[in-house]
Order: C-alpha cells, then structure tokens, then sequence
C-alpha cells in the first residue's frame, strides 16, 4: 500500500510545514482558517512561506487527527474550506462547522 | 420450553445495533466514494484562465488515487486558494495573467502536489480504521446477504416448483426431488446459493467500506479483500461446512469463495444499489409470504428412515454374497441376527448374536456352534434403494464384490463391527451379511444380515479425500 512509509529525509520540510501551519493555527480564538489565511499567519514576519507545502501539511494533519475540518459559506454563497485545532467537542465550539 | 426473554431481547437487539452500524457504515462511505459536485472547474471552460486552472486541477487529480468526494472537495479547496491567492497578487499590482501564472507557480508543479496529498490522505492510521471497519462492514454484509440470499432462493425454488409442475404436466419426465438423494443434493444447492450470495455481499462491503475510510479507491484495495475472502471462505467451504455431500453439492459449496472474489472485484468501482426503506418493508413482507407460501405447500411432513424389517430369503437376492450355511455346521435351531444402531448420516454399529429360533431373547452361547468355522467376516454390499416406490429390497445383483470387508473378531457372546459409510462417497444402501468358512473349505453366509442406507457426512475435504 502506498503511504505506508516515508522516507525521513525527503519529509524534512513537510515535518517543518507542519509544525508551522500547527503554531498558526493555534490562535487565541481558536477560530477556524481557511488555507489562505493559515498561509498569511505563517508569512508573518517571514517572507514567503512555501505553498506548495500548505495543503498537503494541512491534509495530513487532519488524517492524524491533529486538525479538523469544515466548510462554511460566506455572505456571498461561496464555500470555504476551514481548519482548527482538534478539541473535546463541546456545543459551541462546533458551531462554526454546523455550515458543512 | 421456556424462553428466556431477557436474553432474547439482549441478542435479538445487538444483533440488530449490529446491523444498523454496519449499514450506516457502509452508506458513510458510499458517500465519500459517490461522486461528489463538480467545479467549475470540470466542466466545459469558458476563458483562458479557467483552462490553465482547469488543467492544473486535471493533472493534480490524476495524482490523487482518492475516493470522489476527496478529489471533489480537494479541488474545490484549490480553486477557492486560488481565486484568493489571484485577487491578492492583483491588489499588488499583477497583472490578471501574471497573477493567474504565479499563483499556480506558487503551489508547485501539479503532479507532486497531487501525489503529497494523496500521501497527506492516505495515512497508515486511516489504513487501519479502513481495515478494521472493513472486517466488521463484512459481517454486516454477510448477515445481510444471506438474508437477502434466502429470500432469492425462495423465489427461485418456487418458480422451479411452478416450472416443474407444468413440464410434470407436459409430459417432460423430471428427477425424484422428494426422494433422500435429491432431497439432499436440493438442499445443498440451496444452502450454497444462499452462502455464496452472503459472501459476495461480505466482501463487496468490506472493500467499499476499507476504500472510503482508508481514502483509497476501491480497485486498489480489492485485490486484498479478494484474497482474503478466497482463502477464509475457501477455508470454510472446504472444511466447516459439514453435512450430507454429493458431487453437485461440493462443487456450489466450492463457489462460495470464487463469490467472495467476485463481490470483491467485479465492477468495485461503481456504487452499490441504495436500498430504500420502503424497498426493505416490502422484501421483509414478501419473504414472510413466501415462507408462508412453502410452509403450506409443504404442509405434509415427510418421515422417512432406513429399514431393516424382516424379509422373504427370495427377495433379497442373498445366494448372490454366498450360500446358505448348511445345518451340519449350522443347526437349524439357531441363526445369527444382526442388530444395527446409528442412522442414516452417522457410522453403523452391529452386532451379530447367535439366537435359538424356537424363541427366546437371550443370545446363546456362541462359541461352541461356531467352533469349527474360520475366516469370519462382515461383507458390506450395496444394496437396492430402500425408499424407491419398486418395493424391492436386497441385494444390488449389478454388483459382483462387497464393496467393505471387516473381520469378525468374538466379543463375549457377539461380533461387533462398526462401519463408516457416512465417510465413503457411494455406500448409499447397504447391507452387510455375516460369512465364514465352513470345514468344507467353502464360503456360506449366516443368517440374513441387514441393511439400511447411509448419506455421506462430512466436509467437502472428507469427499473429496474420501476412499471411494
């Protein structure tokens, strides 16, 4: 099966786009990110952040669990893909991903 | 008899929340691998921009290897950033091309992003939840499949029954289904049909479930679910499923793996049939007809069982195994009688014992009136069907050699003997005749011996290794 395993080394930069998308997605408000705006939060002060890392670090986090998922519709009826740190459920902090 | 309620209700009701999470599993991922809404993206383009998305999407999902929904929702993930990422370079003074350019440039070429989420996706955690889940979606599966197995095999032995009613009509001669024989190979049939169905839905379950929530697609998992199912149900077929076997019977009961691979392979990729609540109702409703329908056509029960009655010496075609002991050696004041214990699909047990004709249920002395006999033995011969509706019993005169041969070694007052025609593929009737050597140097047969008929019992390994 593929994914099985992973080679360390070529994962380096994975690892360290994980790491980064996990300390941007710690927020104080625990709001939930869209991808773009993860992105912005990790640019800070450091530019540029590499993209092409964003969505499989994302992704990967999810299936471990780490992150979960949502969408949400804005004002406009356009659907956007969101991320937040894992927590115990509790009824308000799920209020936001009811927009699935 | 007593029922213990609690203990049904507990049962009924697990298996029953057993059932419910396996569906609802099931159906889980059948959504996640149904093809999920498409993007603007997908659809015919309608300016440059949405070509060069729409081929950078294209190629990007051909990396995925994901079940729809994931390469749905990936997709619309990507063009959501994009548009955002397109706006953003614009508002610093990009042109909408330059901006278009290095926002795909930005997120690396399309292939490697492809396959780093399909690695991101398909984690070894979600391996095991797709394992795990895989396992138990086949339970349900298979539970749900002999259900539904059942229900088409009623339908189908009742159009047989109609078919066979209007050929009987027309004059078609057709086999004696309700003879022990046909009886027996009928019920293996169906017994197969309806093992076979459960284990092509057990299978099919397993991989559409492992695919969904592993996040891979179903062919390439099936390949393993195949093998499993051809080696755990080619196992059981091979070896649990233990009854009365036939030729016609090992070999369906030999498909019940070749099913199993089946269900895992043919036409994985394409969603299971959603089954309605409605559709359910209406299958439950009809199988209670149906049943009831059999229950009242078959309402006479039929008894049947071996019988080893005493007959007329003519009838039995006995001179065939050898001739009658003379009175010199044998006195005509005595005669050994074989007893017989087990049935028709356990091994036979007899007992030969010498008893005074005059009356009397006490066995006599044996010893002193066999003394100058050597070379005991039991001859096992095939005989005539004892259910046939030809009322002829005895010997099998087509047959020249007893087909099982066991010394007669005295115990006490008796000559035990067990035999084992429910392991041999072709004793059916038998009857088995007490001979020895008398001082003359010829062969004669003791008293008339007995018989019955025997149904071969074991598994389809015992039959296929089985000594004749």
């Amino acid at each position: 099966m593929r994914g099985l395993t992973r080679s360390g080394a070529a994962d380096a930069p994975l690892a360290a786009a994980r790491k980064r998308v996990l300390r941007a997605i710690d927020n104080p408000g625990q709001e939930a990110l869209t991808g773009p705006a993860i992105l912005r939060l990790e640019a800070e002060p450091r530019t540029p952040a590499d993209e092409s890392l964003l969505y499989p670090a994302l992704h990967g986090l999810e299936a471990d669990w780490k992150i979960e998922a949502g969408w949400v519709t804005d004002v406009r009826g356009v659907r956007h893909r969101t991320y937040r740190r894992r927590r115990l459920p509790s009824p308000t902090s799920l209020r936001p991903l009811r927009h699935r | 008899m007593t029922i213990d309620w609690l203990f049904a209700i507990v049962w009924l009701g697990g298996f029953g929340a057993f059932l419910i999470a396996a569906v609802a599993l099931v159906r889980r991922s059948e959504r996640r691998l149904s093809t999920g809404p498409r993007d603007q993206y997908t659809t015919v383009p309608g300016s440059d921009t949405s070509d060069q998305i729409s081929a950078y999407l294209d190629r990007m999902s051909s990396e995925l290897a994901l079940p729809a929904a994931d390469v749905a929702e990936v997709r619309s993930e990507l063009i959501d950033h994009l548009e955002d990422s397109i706006a953003a370079l614009e508002a610093e003074g990009f042109t909408h091309d330059e901006a278009l350019r290095e926002a795909l440039g930005r997120l690396g070429p399309a292939a490697e992003l492809g396959r780093q989420l399909r690695a991101a996706h398909q984690s070894t955690r979600r391996l095991l939840a797709g394992a795990g889940g895989g396992v138990f979606a086949a339970g349900g599966g298979f539970v749900l499949g002999y259900l539904g197995g059942t229900a088409l095999a009623f339908v189908l032995v009742i159009v047989m029954a109609a078919g066979a009613v209007l050929l009987g009509h027309l004059g078609v001669p057709l086999p004696d289904l309700t003879s022990s024989t046909g009886g027996s190979v009928g019920n293996a049939l169906m017994l197969s049909f309806m093992l076979a169905f459960a284990a092509l839905f057990a299978t099919r379950y397993a991989v559409r479930t492992c695919a969904g929530l592993s996040r891979r697609a179903p062919k390439t998992v099936a390949s393993f679910w195949a093998a499993a199912g051809l080696i755990l149900f080619g196992a059981w077929a091979l070896f649990g499923i233990r009854g009365t076997q036939s030729w016609p019977g090992a070999a369906s009961e030999l498909c019940i793996p070749l099913a199993a691979v089946v269900g895992a392979v043919y036409r994985i990729e394409r969603p299971m049939p959603h089954v309605g609540r409605w559709a359910a109702v209406v299958a439950v409703l009809s199988m209670v007809v149906l049943v009831g329908g059999v229950a009242l056509m078959y309402g006479v029960s039929y008894s049947s069982s071996g019988s080893s009655g005493s007959f007329q010496e003519s009838d039995l075609h006995l001179d065939l195994v050898a001739p009658v002991a003379p009175e010199t050696w044998l006195p005509a004041a005595d005669m050994v009688v074989i007893s017989q214990n087990g049935n028709q699909t356990a091994y036979a047990d007899l007992s030969a014992q010498l008893f005074a004709s005059s009356g009397g249920s006490a066995p006599l002395p044996v010893a002193p009136v066999l003394a100058n006999w050597s070379d005991l033995r039991f001859e096992a011969w095939h005989a005539l069907p004892f259910m046939s509706d030809s009322g002829q019993l005895g010997i099998d005169t087509t047959y020249a050699t007893p087909f099982a041969v066991q010394p007669a070694v005295l115990q006490g007052d008796s000559f035990p003997a067990t035999f084992h025609f429910e392991h041999m593929r072709d004793a059916r009737s038998w009857w088995v005749v007490l001979t020895g050597v008398a001082p003359d140097g010829h062969r004669y047969r003791l008293g008339d011996g007995t018989g019955n008929e025997a149904d071969f019992n074991g598994s389809v390994w015992d039959w296929l290794t089985a000594p004749q």
